[in-house]
């Protein structure tokens, strides 16, 4: 009787570290934040819905601990035409990707539509922002979402940001990338990041293919990269180190047996 | 055997077991730290525990990262996405990345396992820098004492069942509990004793150096832990990466020099014998 | 002469703390080289005395000490036991509670170490201690492997590193079986003959009895004849035999085709075995052998690995190798009483205590009682009530004469009251006063010994 309980007590700690180590390292939830190992790219969700329900969403990587709203979506590739107010008034979006094909110096018409700025802090839901592009802050993690809103109606938010970086998408180890760099070619591994990578999440009418996260930044425009990693992309042939990893593998196995098998004690 | 050079052994293997998240390393390293097991553990010593203690973490590991990261493009099984946590896909991806984190802890484990079942129990606190040898005498005495009073209570739960107790209420605990405190009071009691008449007390102390460093031992003690340092000074540099299933699954990237850091934790079973 | 005595004593007086009586009062005592043995029951002042030479006491257990005590020219008074360990080496009863290293070797260099002598020098002491006493050849074993008699063996070894100039034993024989005895007493016998001033306190009078040098009695504190040998043989009376119990009578238990063991493993195979009401039966062997495992087979503690064990209904008495483990409560009589909580009242317990010499101890705390007294005590509170079958394990380990001879009485009593008792012993007296059966366990069997004709 004792010695059962002393083993049971003895286990206890061998499998509280199991399950802790495991549950730390595993997805709970399915906003959880970044793989705690992130390297130094943060990302953020962006969403332009333009006024026909076209959707657009960009995972856009920035280097800083936070960005505006406005950094984000100047990094993101669009287009993105805006009007200063100057001081602490700040910035104001008048057009993303072209629309509306034309505005007024002051950004905003009297009864027309405009772009209305939703954040979702840590996968959250949408929330109305009270401050403007160049002064609301993300953090990684967060979403930002731009709806092109007539005055009139109901002001519902655009579709959840839920996939728009995909949850578990722990960066590969890589210095430090600053926020606005020109892009290179896309790189192989980075072109399923903007695709909503989980079918689980609540599927969203992506009507516009992104294809290539930032890859498709023109060389001028300012496009963020998501910490492209200079994987090897497709190994040409045997490297070296499997060959090395193979032949060392396979001499610990044969000693194992070795002992194992010279060892016939009871 | 020198048990510093052991020590120092291990604490580079689980310096290299959770430097990188590679699986190719740490099942190099869950390689090596087996061969030494069973080439220097203690004759009756046997490894089953340790083995089943493994699997079940690991298994643990991967369910639980299966059941609760649904992040990956392979679904093998959909749960409804109403259940709380578990609801949603379960990735082949998500599956994988749990098998390498246990393999991880397994690695890092079975490093650190020698400390137990190579050396004797004592033999660590024997290792202890001089300044402690007191606090080492002191804790080696207790550990001897353990298995006695462990012996004694089986038999004092013996022979009180016999006189008919019977553990059924909390009340006839002390039955068991006041004797085998009593008998572990005296026999530390009688121990301290005979460590007194051997002239056990304050006052200067030297030290038995029968902890000799041989060859081997050097040899142990310089490779493993300039190969842990090499191994995370590769990882700093970026030359070694860590491997994720997601967003795609790929091969995980090896190195050669890491793998050559790896292997070199192999060098107590090649040139230490039991 | 030339040589002073290593040891002298002047009207020493000693008490311990919170005690009611002096514990020693020695007039006058002065002790050479050669072999020394003291005798005497517990409670008599053996131990105190011992410890005085090598400042236990006081140092260690407190009290108040008065008149003189030299050893080596120290005054143990003022002198600490770290100096005088340099000339004294003490030998403890219990083989297992004197070591504090893991292995062989490292554990006698722990007192090397206390007394800070340079590392240099400390391999060739250990060296010659381990030949000395005989175990170089364990050099490099884990202490936890060692047998009784090896590990005493090696406490001597610890001991006799530190080259003391006088040894002192506590009962050093009363854990160990034949072998292991004799092993230490060839040690012994050497020693006392090269030089050493060797004190030695043991019951087992006849495994040293071969050893000549004086005999000092104790008796309340105060030694009472030290030079006559005679005195010894009175102390040490030999214990009479029972007649033997002829009448035939039922079986109590039996076991068919046995196989068992502590472990998975089987340490005793084929045991086919029975016992009889109002009979002795006798388990004797070597240490480790299964004597133990098998008293648990009967008594049903232990599961067999196979075959059948057959108990005819009523209590089962189990008396443990330490049974002063087991009193905890309040006093002697409610230890007896809750022994024999079930069973209707009858004057049997009372008679038990009167039998073992405890009438007037019955309400005193256990924890108070000298060493034989609290032996005396465990006995009756096993034995008490009409236990069916009494099993008993190394009764008399470390017992006194007076003990013994209650333990013996309390055996008979039993007997002739119908109970089947089985005593594992490596006690020959007790074997050959008591026992009507003899089994000898070892090697995986149990073999009957036929006793030989007495002529």
């Amino acid at each position: 009787m004792i010695r059962p309980l002393i083993r049971v007590m003895l286990a206890m700690p061998v499998l509280a570290t199991g399950i802790g180590a495991a549950s730390s390292i595993a997805r709970v939830g399915p906003a959880a934040p970044a793989c705690a190992r992130a390297a130094s790219v943060h990302h953020a969700g962006l969403l332009v819905e333009h006024g026909d329900g076209q959707v657009i969403r960009r995972c856009v990587g920035f280097g800083t601990p936070t960005v505006t709203a406005l950094a984000l979506l100047q990094a993101s590739g669009l287009e993105v035409g805006t009007s200063s107010y100057g001081g602490v008034l700040g910035t104001a979006v008048c057009q993303i990707d072209n629309e509306p094909a034309a505005y007024p110096p002051g950004c905003f018409t009297a009864s027309g539509s405009y772009w209305v700025l939703f954040v979702s802090r840590a996968g959250g839901a949408w929330v109305n922002s009270d401050l403007g592009a160049s002064s609301v802050t993300l953090a990684a993690g967060d979403d930002i979402g731009f709806r092109y809103d007539s005055q009139t109606g109901a002001d519902p938010p655009p579709p959840p940001p839920a996939g728009t970086c995909p949850v578990a998408t722990p960066p590969p180890a890589r210095t430090q990338t600053p926020a606005v760099r020109a892009a290179s070619a896309p790189r192989a591994t980075s072109q399923t990041q903007a695709t909503p990578p989980s079918p689980a999440a609540t599927p969203p009418p992506t009507a516009t293919p992104t294809g290539g996260v930032l890859g498709l930044a023109t060389p001028a425009a300012s496009a963020a990269s998501v910490g492209s990693s200079p994987r090897p992309g497709a190994p040409p042939g045997i490297s070296p180190g499997l060959l090395l990893a193979a032949v060392g593998a396979g001499g610990l196995i044969g000693l194992l047996s070795v002992r194992t098998l010279r060892r016939p004690r009871a | 055997m020198n048990p510093r050079a052991l020590a120092a052994w291990s604490l580079s293997g689980i310096t290299v077991a959770l430097a990188s998240g590679n699986p190719v390393y740490r099942a190099l390293v869950v390689l090596c730290s087996i061969n030494v097991l069973v080439a220097l553990r203690r004759p009756n010593v046997s490894l089953r525990g340790l083995a089943i203690a493994l699997v079940i973490a690991g298994l643990i590991a991967v369910t639980v990262t299966t059941l609760a990261s649904h992040t990956g493009d392979h679904a093998f099984l959909v749960l409804p996405a109403a259940i709380p946590v578990v609801g949603g896909a379960l990735t082949v991806e998500a599956a994988l990345f749990g098998a390498s984190s246990g393999l991880g802890i397994a690695a890092a484990v079975l490093a650190a396992a020698p400390l137990s079942l190579v050396l004797l129990p004592n033999s660590l606190v024997d290792a202890l820098p001089r300044a402690l040898a007191r606090t080492g005498a002191a804790i080696g005495t207790a550990l001897n004492l353990i298995p006695g009073i462990a012996r004694s209570a089986t038999e004092i739960r013996d022979a009180q069942r016999m006189r008919g107790w019977r553990p059924r209420r909390v009340r006839e605990w002390p039955d068991l509990a006041v004797p085998v405190v009593l008998t572990a009071l005296e026999g530390s009691i009688t121990l301290a004793e005979a460590m007194e008449a051997r002239g056990y007390g304050s006052g200067a102390r030297t030290h038995y150096s029968d902890m000799v460093w041989r060859g081997a031992d050097i040899a142990v003690c310089a490779v493993a832990p300039a190969a842990a340092v090499a191994f995370v000074g590769l990882r700093i540099v970026g030359v070694i990466a860590d491997w994720y299933p997601f967003p795609d699954l790929s091969v995980p990237p090896i190195n050669t020099f890491g793998v050559a850091c790896c292997l070199a934790l192999a060098t107590p079973a090649l040139v230490w014998r039991r | 002469m030339t040589v002073p005595p290593a040891v002298s004593l002047t009207r020493l007086t000693y008490r311990y703390p919170g005690g009611q009586a002096d514990a020693l009062d020695v007039r006058d005592l002065r002790i050479g080289d050669g072999l020394i043995l003291v005798t005497g029951d517990s409670g008599s002042g053996k131990s105190s005395l011992l410890r005085v030479f090598n400042g236990l006491v006081p140092h260690f257990h407190g009290g108040t000490i008065g008149g003189s005590a030299l050893v080596c020219g120290h005054d143990v008074n003022t002198t600490a036991t770290r100096v005088l360990a340099t000339e004294v080496g003490f030998v403890f009863q219990d083989p297992e509670l004197q070591s504090v290293y893991p292995t062989v070797e490292r554990d006698v260099a722990f007192g090397l170490e206390n007394i800070a002598v340079p590392p240099s020098a400390m391999p060739g002491r250990v060296a010659e201690a381990l030949e000395r006493t005989g175990i170089a050849h364990l050099r490099d074993r884990a202490v936890a492997t060692l047998s009784g008699g090896e590990r005493q063996r090696l406490a001597l070894a610890g001991v006799l590193a530190m080259q003391p100039r006088v040894l002192v034993l506590d009962e050093p024989l009363s854990q160990l079986d034949e072998d292991g005895a004799r092993s230490v007493v060839a040690i012994l016998e050497a020693l006392a003959g090269s030089g050493t001033a060797v004190i030695v306190a043991e019951h087992r009078l006849d495994q040293l009895g071969v050893l000549g040098g004086r005999v000092l009695a104790m008796h309340g504190g105060r030694v009472v004849d030290p030079v006559s040998r005679a005195a010894a043989r009175i102390i040490e009376a030999p214990m009479t035999p029972a007649a033997p119990y002829t009448a035939p009578s039922s079986v109590a238990w039996q076991l068919s085709g046995v196989a068992t063991g502590p472990a998975r493993t089987p340490l005793l195979e084929g045991i086919c075995l029975e016992g009889r009401d109002s009979e002795v039966v006798a388990l004797v062997g070597p240490n480790g052998g299964g004597k133990t495992t098998l008293l648990r087979t009967i008594a049903g503690l232990l599961v067999p690995l196979s075959g059948r064990v057959h108990r005819e209904p009523g209590r089962v008495a189990f008396l443990p190798q330490n049974p002063m483990a087991l009193l905890h409560r309040a006093t002697v009589a409610a230890e007896v009483a809750w022994t024999v909580r079930g069973d209707p009242p009858s004057g049997d317990a009372a008679m038990l205590l009167a039998e073992l010499g405890l009438a007037h101890l019955a309400h005193r705390d256990p924890r108070d009682l000298s060493s034989g007294e609290r032996q005396r005590a465990a006995i009756a509170a096993v034995l008490a009530g009409q236990p069916r079958i009494a099993l008993l394990d190394e009764p008399t380990r470390g017992m006194d004469t007076t003990a013994r001879d209650a333990l013996c009485r309390a055996i008979h009593r039993l007997r002739s009251a119908g109970s089947s008792i089985v005593i594992a012993t490596h006690d020959r007296n007790l074997v050959a006063a008591i026992a009507d059966r003899t089994v000898a366990v070892g090697a995986g069997a149990a073999r009957e010994l036929v006793p030989v004709a007495v002529a």
